[in-house]
């Protein structure tokens, strides 16, 4: 079965995009009440954008591998995230979480098998 | 460690829901993707789709004001179990056995980090 490393390499990226947008939305949470103007906080746009752009390089991949092969590799975002939180928003990490998100990897690559 | 965040776990579920259904009605959507102006706004999955990711980014928005992202993010793999049992209920696909194995993994796994958010 031939596998793309253009394939690959795209869905890396769009789940580095996704966590990165995760990161923007969680900061921008913090202004956002039910109301429209605060939607446009830029850091809101930005975890938006981030995301939106994770999709289109998934899709992108899409054309060149298997969602079994991809879906995967996109698991890899939850470790993205937990790195980012405690880098970045100084959150903590422990045993139960870690060990969650590797039962959570292993059965988003069992689905997508 | 005091009660254990409902609230944020509540917000952060109903987010999955809304994206599940965005996902299904988008995959109804594509099949008949015409791009063009009136073949779009006709496109009522497509519509309804995005309507749906829309809410369940409000959700999702709202929820991360409550909770950390490290304890609610790994909650949309959620969304792979709601998926699985949408297209079980309404396009009739089978759930295999490996498919309910995985869904096993991913309940328990978000079920230690509900746990693991409380512990320091």
């Amino acid at each position: 079965m031939k596998v793309s490393i253009l394939a690959i390499l795209l869905v890396l990226v769009s789940t580095f995009l996704a966590a990165f947008g995760s990161l923007y939305l969680k900061k921008g949470s913090g202004a956002f009440k039910m109301s429209i103007k605060k939607i446009l906080s830029s850091q809101l746009l930005v975890g938006i954008f981030l995301y939106a752009s994770s999709t289109i390089f998934f899709i992108w991949a899409l054309r060149m591998a298997q969602v079994s092969i991809l879906y995967p590799i996109t698991s890899l975002t939850y470790i993205w995230v937990s790195l980012l939180s405690v880098r970045v928003l100084k959150e903590k990490m422990n045993s139960y979480k870690w060990a969650g998100i590797v039962l959570i990897m292993i059965g988003v690559i069992l689905i997508t098998l | 460690m005091a009660r254990i965040n409902i609230r944020a776990i509540l917000l952060i579920v109903v987010c999955t829901v809304f994206t599940s259904l965005g996902q299904i009605l988008w995959k109804y959507g594509v099949d008949s993707l015409e791009f063009s102006i009136i073949g779009l706004v006709s496109n009522v999955p497509l519509i309804a789709g995005f309507l749906s990711y829309g809410i369940g980014l409000i959700f999702l928005v709202t929820a991360l004001k409550y909770g950390d992202l490290s304890f609610l993010y790994p909650f949309i793999a959620l969304s792979f179990v709601w998926v699985g049992m949408m297209s079980y209920f309404l396009l009739g696909e089978p759930i295999t056995a490996l498919k309910w194995i995985a869904i096993a993994f991913i309940i328990v796994g978000v079920s230690l980090i509900g746990i693991g958010g409380h512990r320091k």
